[in-house]
This record gives C-alpha cells, sequence and structure tokens, in this order.
C-alpha cells in the first residue's frame, strides 16, 4: 500500500522541527516511524507535512548526570537495550520492556520518544516510564516543560502533549533495587495483551518500596498505586503477593475487550503479570 | 514535489529524484530494479523486505525512501562477497544446504535478518535466533531448517 | 565393473537446483515482471458486506492526473464473463460472479470498479476519487443462521442460502446407533482460515494486438486451466494465450483458482493496448484472496462397549461465502469422503449443505477438505477414549483396517491403496516413549503441572487424481526431450511453487538416464514451452506428474535401446542399462554410451529400420487410483496455569507416503505443513463482526506463527509403496497440516482432563485454556 501525498522536511535543528511544528495545519513528526508508516500506508492518517527528524542526531543518547539517567527522545529500542546504564538495577524495566517491542527490525528504528508520543495502548515503554516515575521532558518554541509520566498519558493516542509541542528527553531518578518487565503478547502484532512493570527496592526481606505499572488492560498505562501501598513495608512472602495481586486489575477502569482478549482475561493477567514483575524486580 | 536524494547500495552511488511517499522498498524494487527485495504486507510483521541499513536490519516497506538520504543499503543481491561474484556469503550457502527455503519469497529478509542477529551474536542458541527471528514471516518451511542453517552459517563464520 | 558409476540420486538428500536464484534475488516473481509503458490497475471494493449499489461515479477519478481508465461491471458486459466453478455435483444453484459486481455487493472486498492509471500511487489516489453509492442490506455471517427462514438471501434471484445438499449413506446408521452400547454427540467447529502464501497475488497482462495474443502472468498453481477459463471468459482462442507462471511464492490452495482480477488485467490489455499490472496488498489479499475451512459438523457416533465403532452420522454445513470460486463446493465433499479415515467404519450417514453468506468465499487450503475429516474422527476417537477410560493409543489400534485388508474399500467407496496404520502408531508411541511419557504426564499432574499428550493417526487421499473425480482433468502431462547436446530438457504440466519438484524430478531423470543431475533442467509454468498440463495442488506433483516423466523415461530408455542394438548389431531384447552404457547383456565391455545414442539419434545417418531420428517423448498419465498417505503424530504440551499459554514441547511424527525421491524435501514439506497444522489448531482464525467486517484484516490481528512459537520437529520415516503408480510415491504435500491439527488439540484436551474438559473450539488461544482451567478447578 502506499501513503497518499504529502508534505516533507527533514530540519537540521531541532528549533527548525519546533518551527515547522508551530506553522499548523496537520504536522506529523517522523521518528523511527514503525506506528507512523503503517498508518501512512494503510492511508488512515494523511498529514499535510511530515517532519522527519532523522538529522536530529543529538537527540539519540542515554547518559548519567545527576543521580538522573537521561534518555534522548530519539533513542531507539535497539540502543535501550544495548545500553549499561538501564540494563541493570531498576532501569532494567525499560530495557526489558524496549526488548519485548516488536522485532528485531522494529527495534532498530522505533525511538522511546516516538512510543510514548504515539500512547498506544498496548505499547510496552509506558507502563516501563510510569513504574520508573519518569519525567518526560515536552520542547516547543516557548522552551522546555517537564511533565510527570503520571500525567503525560491521557488514554487512547492521546498525551498532555500540546499541538506545538514534541519530546526531548526522558529521564528518571536513578534508584536502588531492581526492576522487570513482564508481558502476554497477542500473538499476531507482538503489542502486550497484557503488560507489568515494576520497581521494586528491598531492605533484607521487607519491600522498602514499589513502583508497579500495567499496559495493554485499559485505555492507556496505568500506576498501581494502591497495590504500592499494600507491599510497602512487607515481607516478600509468595503466598502474601499472590493475594496482593489477585485483583489489582480489577481497580483498572473500562478494561479492554477485542477479538484477542476479553476484558476478563486481561483483568485477571493484569495480577499475574504484575506479581510476576514483582518477584523478578525484588529479584 | 519530489526531492534529490543520494544514497549508496551495495556500494554504488545514486542520486535519485523520489516522491517523499515513496518507499524504500519501492525505491530499490522500481527505481533501481533491485527485485530481489520483497513486498509480503504492509503492516511491517511479514519482514521480507528486510534490508540492512548501515548494517542494521531494517523493514525497506517501513521506511520512506527519503529517510535513507545518505545512508548505506544492502540488499540481497549486494550480500554475496564482492557483488556480483559466484561467491555466496556463508547465509546464503547454509539456506541452500540445509533446505532453508521453499517457495523463496521470504529468503532475502530472513537472511538480512539472520545477517544482523550474527554480527551481534555469532555463537546463537535455537532459542535466541528463533526469537531474533521473529521480524520474518515464512510460510513453507515451519522454520526449522532456517533455524538450522542460520546455526550452520554461524558455525561457518566463526570458522573464518 | 559394468558403466560408470553415477552414485543414484533418487533417494538422496540432494541440495535443490531451484535454490541459487532464491538466495541471491535473481529470481523472477510476477510483481518483478516490469513491460515498456505497464500500467497499474487497482480495484475499488465494497466496504460492506451487503448492499445495493445505487450509484457509481467514476468522473472524478477519470479525470485525474495520470488515470487512464476506470471500468465498472456494466462496462465489461458481453466481454468478460463471469468467474468459473467447476464441479461434479448433480445440483448447483450459479448465481452469477461478475469480476466487478453491478447490481449488489456481497463481501466486503468485492471489487465494484477498476482503475488503471500510470503507477500504482496515482491508480490508488484516483480509486479513492471512485464514489460509490450503496444501500445498505444486513447481512448473514453465521452458516447455521442463513438457512433459516426469513434470512437475508446473500442471492435473492436463487430464493435460498442453501447452494446445494450432498447427502451420503452407507449401511444403516439408525440401526448401527440403536445397537451402540454408547452414543457420543460432539459439535466440532473447523475454524475459517486464510492461507497467507507470502507472496501477495500478482497479475500482468499484455496483449499483442499484431498476433492477437494475450500474455498473462500470474501467481497461480495453475497457469493451464488458467488459460483455458481466459479463452472462455474473454472469448479469445485458447492457443493464443500464453500463461506464465514464473516464480510463485507459495499457494496453499489460494492459487488454485481463477480470480476476477486475472480476468480484469487481460481484458485492460486488450483493450488499452497496454500492458497492464495488479499486485495485491496484503489487506487487499485477506479479503479478495480465497479463504479455507469454516465448516461446522455435528456428529453423532455409536460404538460398542470396547470402544469399536459401529456407526456414525455427521450434519456438515459448509460456509462457502459470498459467491463460489473454483473449486468452492468441491472442496467439503472431499471431507465426506475421507471420514472414515483409518477406521474400519461400517455404516456412515452424511448430510452436507453448502451454504452462502456475506463473506469471502472459502475454497481449498492445505489439505483442502481432508483436514476437516481427519480433525472429526480423531477428536471422535479422543471423545470415545474419555467415555470409556480408554487410552487413546488402545482405541484407535480397535478400530484400524488391518494391514492384511488393503486394498481396502471405505463406506465412502474409496480404494485405499496400501497402508499399515498400526505399524505407523506402534513406531511412533516407542520413539517417542509414549509409556514414558505417560509416566512422567503423572509426576507432573501430582505436582500440580499442566501436562498433556496428543496423539493423531491420519490417512489422506493425494494423487489427485483420476480425472472422473475431478471437473477438469486429473491426468498430467510430461515432454523429455535429451538433446543434442545430451542436455535433458523436462516439460512438466505440474506448476510448483516451493515444493522442489526441479530437483526431484532431475534426480529421476538422472538414475533413469545416467546423465549428471546437472544436465537435468526442468521447464514449467509456461503453456507455450509447456503446451499441457494440470497443476500444482492436492500432493500430486510427483505422484502423478512425476509418473508421467516416469513414463516418457520409458519411451526415451526404449528408443535409445533400438539405437543401441542398432549400433552394437544386437537385438534390442538383449539390451540393457548400466548408469550411462547400454550394454549386451552378458557382455557388458560391448556397449555404447548415451552420447553414442544421441549422435545416431541426431545424425540419422544410419537409423535403425523404421525409427525416426531425434530422441523425445510425451506422455499423458491418467491415475488409475488416488494414493493413501498416512502416518502417526505425537506432541506434548505444557501449559501454564496460570496463563492458559500453551508450550509446545515436542512434536513427533511417523509418516509414509510410499517411496521418498528426496528426503531432504520430503522432511521440509511435513514440517512446513505441521506448522501450518498447528497453527490451525493453536493461533489463526478469521473474525467477523456481526455486520460482516473481517475484524482479523491484517497481519496484526491475523495471527501467523513466529518462529518462536514452534517447536522442533522430530520425524521418522515409514515406506509402504503404492501400487496405484510405478514410482510407488504418495505424495507429502499436505500430510503434515491433515495430522498436526488433531494432535494439538488432543494434547490440549489431554492436558485439561483432570478438569473435567472434553472439548476446546480452535484456536486453542491461552484464555480459551485459562476458562477451561479455571472453570474445571472451580468445580
Amino acid at each position: 500500500m502506499l501513503p497518499a501525498e504529502f508534505d516533507y522536511a527533514a530540519p537540521e535543528s531541532l528549533e527548525e522541527a519546533l518551527a515547522l511544528l508551530a506553522g499548523g495545519g496537520n504536522v506529523r513528526m517522523l521518528a523511527g516511524g514503525q506506528s507512523l508508516l503503517p498508518t501512512l500506508k494503510l492511508r488512515l492518517d494523511r498529514p499535510d507535512l511530515v517532519v522527519d527528524l532523522r538529522n536530529l542526531s543529538e537527540l539519540s543518547y542515554v547518559r548519567e548526570a545527576d543521580g538522573e539517567i537521561a534518555i534522548g527522545a530519539l533513542t531507539t529500542y535497539a540502543d535501550l537495550v544495548a545500553s549499561d546504564l538501564i540494563g541493570a538495577g531498576a532501569a532494567r524495566c525499560l530495557a526489558e520492556a524496549a526488548a519485548s517491542v516488536g522485532d528485531l527490525q522494529v527495534r532498530n528504528l522505533g525511538t522511546i520518544g516516538g512510543s510514548l508520543s504515539h500512547a498506544d495502548p498496548a505499547a510496552d515503554l509506558p507502563a516501563a516510564a510510569l513504574a520508573l516515575d519518569c519525567t518526560l521532558v515536552a520542547r516547543s518554541e516557548e522552551g522546555d516543560r517537564a511533565i510527570a509520566a503520571a500525567d503525560f498519558f491521557h488514554g487512547l493516542w492521546t498525551t498532555a502533549l500540546l499541538p506545538s509541542e514534541m519530546l526531548r528527553e526522558i529521564r528518571f531518578r536513578k534508584a536502588s533495587g531492581g526492576g522487570a518487565y513482564e508481558k502476554l503478547r497477542q500473538a499476531a502484532s507482538g503489542f502486550a495483551l497484557v503488560g507489568a512493570a515494576a520497581v521494586v527496592e528491598m531492605d533484607g526481606d521487607t519491600i522498602a518500596s514499589a513502583r508497579v505499572a500495567l499496559t495493554g488492560v485499559g485505555s492507556g498505562p496505568v500506576r498501581l498505586r494502591a497495590l504500592e501501598e499494600h507491599l510497602t513495608g512487607e515481607s516478600l512472602d509468595e503466598d502474601f503477593l499472590r493475594d496482593a495481586c489477585r485483583r489489582v486489575g480489577e481497580t483498572i477502569e473500562n478494561p479492554m475487550s477485542d477479538a484477542h482478549a476479553s476484558a476478563e482475561y486481561r483483568v485477571a493477567m493484569a495480577g499475574v503479570t504484575a506479581r510476576r514483575a514483582i518477584l523478578r524486580a525484588a529479584g | 514535489m519530489t526531492r534529490t536524494i543520494r544514497l549508496r547500495v551495495n556500494g554504488r552511488e545514486h542520486s535519485l529524484e523520489v516522491e517523499p511517499r515513496l518507499l524504500l522498498a519501492h525505491l530499490l524494487r522500481d527505481d533501481l530494479d533491485l527485485t530481489g527485495t520483497h513486498i509480503g504486507c504492509e503492516t511491517s510483521l511479514c519482514g521480507a523486505c528486510t534490508v540492512l541499513l548501515d548494517g542494521r536490519a531494517v523493514k525497506s516497506c517501513t521506511l520512506l525512501a527519503v529517510q535513507a538520504e545518505g545512508r548505506e543499503v544492502t540488499t540481497i543481491e549486494g550480500l554475496a562477497e564482492g557483488a556480483g561474484s559466484e561467491q555466496l556469503h556463508p547465509l546464503q550457502e547454509a539456506f541452500w544446504n540445509e533446505h532453508g527455503l521453499q517457495c523463496g519469497f521470504c529468503t532475502p529478509g530472513m537472511i538480512m535478518t539472520a545477517h544482523q542477529l550474527l554480527e551481534e551474536n555469532p555463537e546463537p542458541s535455537e532459542d535466541e535466533i528463533r526469537h531474533g527471528l521473529e521480524g520474518n514471516l515464512c510460510r513453507c518451511t515451519g522454520y526449522q531448517n532456517i533455524v538450522r542453517a542460520v546455526r550452520s552459517a554461524a558455525a561457518e563464520m566463526r570458522g573464518r | 565393473m559394468m558403466g560408470t558409476t553415477v552414485p543414484k540420486q533418487i533417494g538422496a538428500r540432494i541440495r535443490r537446483k531451484e535454490d541459487p536464484r532464491l538466495i541471491t534475488g535473481s529470481s523472477t516473481y510476477t510483481d518483478d515482471v516490469k513491460l515498456p509503458g505497464m500500467l497499474s490497475m487497482v480495484l475499488v471494493r465494497s466496504p460492506h458486506a451487503h448492499a445495493r449499489i445505487t450509484e457509481i461515479d467514476v468522473s472524478e477519478a477519470e479525470g485525474m492526473d495520470g488515470v487512464v481508465a476506470v471500468v465498472v461491471g456494466a462496462d465489461l458486459e458481453g466481454a468478460v464473463a463471469g468467474l468459473p466453478v467447476a464441479h461434479t455435483l448433480e445440483e448447483l444453484k450459479q448465481p452469477p460472479h461478475r469480476a466487478l459486481s453491478i447490481d449488489k455487493v456481497r463481501y466486503v472486498g468485492d471489487a465494484v470498479a477498476a482503475v488503471v492509471a500510470l503507477d500504482p500511487s496515482r491508480a490508488r489516489d484516483a480509486a479513492e476519487r471512485v464514489h460509490v453509492a450503496y444501500e445498505s442490506l444486513e447481512a448473514v455471517v453465521d452458516v447455521e443462521a442463513a438457512t433459516e427462514e426469513g434470512a437475508p438471501l446473500v442471492h435473492e434471484e436463487e430464493g435460498s442460502n442453501i447452494a446445494y445438499e450432498f447427502p451420503f449413506l452407507a449401511g444403516d446408521v439408525d440401526e448401527a446407533l440403536l445397537n451402540a452400547d454408547v452414543v457420543l454427540r460432539v459439535r466440532l467447529m473447523n475454524q475459517r482460515q486464510i492461507p497467507v502464501a507470502l507472496e501477495p497475488r500478482s497479475v500482468v497482462a499484455q496483449f499483442d494486438g499484431g498476433f492477437g495474443k494475450l500474455t498473462l502472468w500470474s501467481t497461480t498453481q495453475i497457469p493451464h486451466l488458467l488459460r483455458t477459463q481466459l479463452a472462455v471468459g474473454l472469448g479469445l482462442p485458447e492457443h493464443s494465450i500464453r500463461v506464465i507462471a514464473p516464480e510463485v511464492g507459495g499457494g496453499f490452495g489460494s492459487k488454485l483458482n481463477v480470480y476476477a482480477e486475472e480476468f480484469l488485467a487481460a481484458h485492460l490489455a486488450r483493450t488499452l493496448g497496454r500492458p497492464v499490472k495488479w499486485t495485491a496488498d496484503r489487506s487487499e489479499g485477506f479479503l479478495a484472496t480465497t479463504h479455507g475451512r469454516d465448516q461446522l459438523n455435528d456428529v453423532e457416533v455409536g460404538v460398542d462397549s470396547e470402544g469399536r465403532l459401529l456407526g456414525m452420522r455427521v450434519r456438515m454445513r459448509q460456509d462457502l461465502g459470498a459467491y463460489h470460486q473454483l473449486l468452492t463446493p468441491v472442496v467439503p465433499t472431499l471431507t465426506v469422503l475421507m471420514l472414515p479415515g483409518c477406521y474400519r467404519l461400517p455404516n456412515l450417514e452424511v448430510h452436507l449443505s453448502g451454504v452462502f453468506t456475506n463473506k469471502t468465499p472459502t475454497d481449498a487450503y492445505r489439505g483442502a477438505g481432508r483436514p476437516e475429516a481427519t480433525f472429526l474422527i480423531e477428536r471422535v476417537m479422543d471423545h470415545i477414549a474419555a467415555e470409556l477410560g480408554l487410552d487413546p493409543a488402545e482405541v484407535r489400534r480397535r478400530n484400524f483396517i488391518a494391514a492384511e485388508d488393503f486394498p481396502a474399500t471405505t463406506a465412502t467407496e474409496l480404494v485405499y491403496d496400501s497402508g499399515d496404520y498400526q505399524t505407523a502408531l506402534d513406531r511412533l508411541l516407542e520413539v517417542a516413549d509414549y509409556a514414558g511419557l505417560r509416566r512422567e504426564q503423572e509426576e507432573r499432574r501430582a505436582r500440580g503441572e499442566v501436562m498433556g499428550i496428543g496423539l493423531s493417526t491420519y490417512v489422506e487421499i493425494c494423487g489427485i487424481g483420476p480425472s472422473a473425480a475431478l471437473p477438469a482433468g486429473g491426468w498430467e502431462a510430461c515432454t523429455v526431450e535429451v538433446r543434442r547436446t545430451g542436455a535433458v530438457v523436462v516439460k512438466t504440466g505440474v506448476s510448483p511453487h516451493g515444493q522442489g519438484q526441479e530437483t526431484t524430478f532431475a534426480q529421476i531423470v538422472a538414475d533413469r538416464l545416467g546423465v549428471p543431475i546437472e544436465a537435468v533442467e526442468i521447464a514449467h509454468g509456461d503453456t507455450d514451452y509447456v503446451p499441457e498440463g494440470i497443476g500444482t495442488f492436492g500432493s500430486r506433483g510427483l505422484a502423478v506428474g512425476g509418473t508421467a516423466l516416469s513414463l516418457a523415461l520409458d519411451s526415451i530408455r526404449a528408443k535409445a535401446k533400438k539405437f543401441a542394438a542398432h549400433l552394437l548389431e544386437a537385438h534390442e531384447e538383449d539390451i540393457e542399462y548400466a548408469g550411462d552404457r547400454l550394454a549386451i547383456k552378458g557382455a557388458p565391455d560391448r556397449f555404447v554410451t548415451l552420447e553414442d545414442v544421441i549422435g545416431a539419434a541426431y545424425l540419422a545417418t544410419d537409423l535403425p529400420e523404421g525409427v525416426e531420428p531425434g530422441l523425445a517423448a510425451t506422455h499423458f498419465f491418467e491415475p488409475p487410483n488416488f494414493t493413501f498417505p498416512f502416518g502417526a503424530h505425537l506432541c506434548v504440551v505444557d501449559i501454564d496455569p496460570e496463563t492458559g499459554e500453551p508450550t509446545l514441547r515436542r512434536y513427533v511424527g511417523v509418516d509414509d507416503c510410499g517411496h521418498v525421491i528426496n528426503p531432504m524435501i520430503v522432511d521440509g514439506q511435513l514440517h512446513g505443513g505441521i506448522a501450518q497444522g498447528i497453527a490451525q489448531a493453536l493461533f489463526e482464525e478469521v473474525v467477523y463482526d456481526q455486520n460482516g467486517q473481517l475484524v482479523t484484516g491484517s497481519l496484526m490481528d491475523y495471527a501467523l506463527p513466529k518462529a518462536s512459537y514452534l517447536p522442533d520437529y522430530e520425524l521418522h520415516r515409514m515406506t509402504t509403496p503404492t501400487p496405484v503408480n510405478p514410482l510407488g510415491a504418495k505424495g507429502v504435500g499436505e500430510a503434515g497440516t491433515i495430522g498436526a491439527t488433531p494432535c494439538v488439540i488432543n494434547a490440549i484436551v489431554d492436558a485439561l482432563s483432570p478438569y473435567g474438559v472434553r472439548h476446546l473450539e480452535m484456536p486453542a488461544r491461552p484464555e480459551k485454556i485459562w476458562r477451561a482451567l479455571s472453570s474445571g478447578a472451580s468445580e
């Protein structure tokens, strides 16, 4: 299939890209293109202008500074998987989520900024972004705006980004403890039927803190704050954990139901994947 | 509105005038007559169109030709050592030896993905191969002989 | 030593002759064909499952940049005939199936207009500007609902959605069920699938006005049958049509057809005077390439207290989709024929109804009707075992047709050529260590793990087939030309598209004529070069096409002997073959080589009396019967009790397809077949919503198995030759698919049996398994 016609620009700088974005009309940012291209080809989306970000290589990085890990929006899944900075510790949930995206070819092109901005309800990275309590830095001609991951996702394919903004950086505080991502795949697309990201810090046998987020179940990723509170200070006992997680899916509003899985199954699997992620994160 | 782009394909420099909406797969097949790159879907799942972009496997139907500006593309036609020579790449040889293909439609893409797989992991396990090839569908072989071919190519390439 | 020592080629694992072009990207598939002045065709398809067309306005599209022509159904009247259906049914409703619909659309994807433009992008842009006004009608998507009083009619003029009834009766089923100790009733749905050959369909048509000659490249399994249908459909002399099936990227039955796009491209190339190409998108292919299966069966089966089959009654409903394609109504009749499977079944009653619905037409998909039969009888076997508390292997043993009973006539009047089902099952149980697996299962179950072992034994009808059974002829043709250079050119009427006959046929030639395999070229897929043939489907390539080759080689050898006798001044009957030599019996040092014979045949200065120059022969082979390969499969499945996810841990097969030419290729056919059978059991399912919209309309939603979803296959072989053809070969293209689906479902049901589960609908997705586990656990 072939896309409808569109205008195209490949700006040399972020400023230039933002100016094009501010110009109005139906403008699409092309990062890795792994979600955008299929929608263009199926003509489900007909932008007037496609702004190709391929020249903005300065937005591709993973680095550590001031106790924070900062990831450029154009960092690919493959780069995330390969990065030592996020391969261990709490950040590992992000690396595992990235490794579970699509396939090798998709991971070579798809980017973290693209995934988070696209906000597909079954995408993997949003759950990890929530579990890591990421700060998402949006940029417009007005400058930077920091948005907490918890405030970023607004449901199906919608985010807090303004039409004039694009994601520039994703960062999170380097925390002690471990991270993990667990996923049941939709067999055809590889997207998450249910995915759970967990970041857990242990104090001996006791859970010092836990952050858990789900994707695939509701219209967007969700933090399981009630569960987190319930776990904190408790000892990591399998039966306790099983019991604590059993009903977490039921807290999610309007769980998705489609040809691949019913809401009931997704809700039940939310508990299973959450528990498995927590167990591995607690390591 | 067209744009002029320059890119290298299989070691040769090209300058082409293209519509922005042109997909890399179509540029290769229609403008450069490199029809070894096949198109099997439009949802970026079948992997028949896989080529190497600066050495990394990508699906050329999920990439605009303009995105390849200034970059190096390798297709199945350019894989054999010294393109145009009789010498097959060990992966090609292994697919032949192990009966890793039947209708052959998925084969070029499959080989290109396996190429990156072995670059990054010269001694992959069966499981790593199977997961590594998730972006390439084959309807004929049931994958077993493809997995064998990749393992055998890996052994051959390690031995060199 | 006699003759030269050419290693025997038949039976050897020889790597394929076709591969060098495929692994280097230098082969030519239909979409690779590029002709000067070539135009692109894009079709406008219905977004409605059922609607009246009230208006089509093509004016805007016609005026667009680069657009050459836009045609609608009315423009084709008198120029392009409807699409053909081939059948031998006594009564069949045959509503018109136009290349472009005129009055109504009957499924999502039904074509209403064709746009031809300078390139595909512009053709697609213009197709979006063809304005079609529809008056939406209620759609009928369920095969049972379609037969109810007052159901919407897919073809109103026919008065009913039932296209045909096919009753069958052998023996007395009422009596048998009355006398049975146990009568079981099961409902089995064989869900709809999409074949998904990896190469999308494509057509290129070129018309030479001077010669009045049409050349059509197509992704087809049947170039010769397509040639004839093009002649009928377009009113052209058949000998003025050349069909080329270049490299074809898989078919699995979906390219065993005559499609609207083939007629349209040919017609437009002829009227526009320029070549026309059409290539399907994958999502377009999902709508407009035939689907497979979609058969609902209600089974009543009676057995005695020992589990022996007494009689079976099957109410069979086949969802045909909206129209007949080439073999749509014929496919389920193969199910009827094969219902007895490997077993003695004295009484059988079947009532098959073929039913129109507002969905894509169904037709052959790998196995074509036989997987449905095998799934049915193999599920029945496991139901009997469960009901009587017997081991599934034991139930099968009690019902097998015995090895000494071959040739065996079934209740459906088929004559099974040869077989030994018990030995196949015994070997399987031994190589898989069935007893050990059952012990392991017991241990695991005690630990709360969920493990299942599945069995299936299958027999399938292959080598299709005697012409009486096929509406378009079941023979095959072959020409062998021993050229003056020593090259041997074989022109076969089969049309391989992955099956490897360029290699297996060359192996046969090499052995029979004593030439190196490199000297043999197997030509196929071009009706001008290979004038007659039927095609590749129904596991017939080797069993029927190979036999035609073998007969032609017999003639070549006989003629070569005449030359040899003449050159050696001996009697023809005293000449024997030894490698590439023809020697006098008992005097091996008195010989000529094939090269000498070729020289004599083409120089023709000293011909034996009554012998023509040259060394070539053409033969047609009409098979006297089908062939019946068989086998036994076992798989082991582990289920995650929390998520219901199944993992196929082992897959073991013992298969018997008669004599094998190239074991590597046979294994490959089995691998691919098993993968597709597993896919039906676990992953693939076409879903339509109640309005007839295809929910699983792309590879994002229709789950083809990936490499990581499938196990390694452990294959073992038996060889029971068939007497039906001189090669003793039965065919193997569909065997794996037929055996695998029930094997996997039987394993899953076995795993779930402690939870009170007797059946699970396909595909056995994790959620279904999880539900079965949860409901069983709460009981």
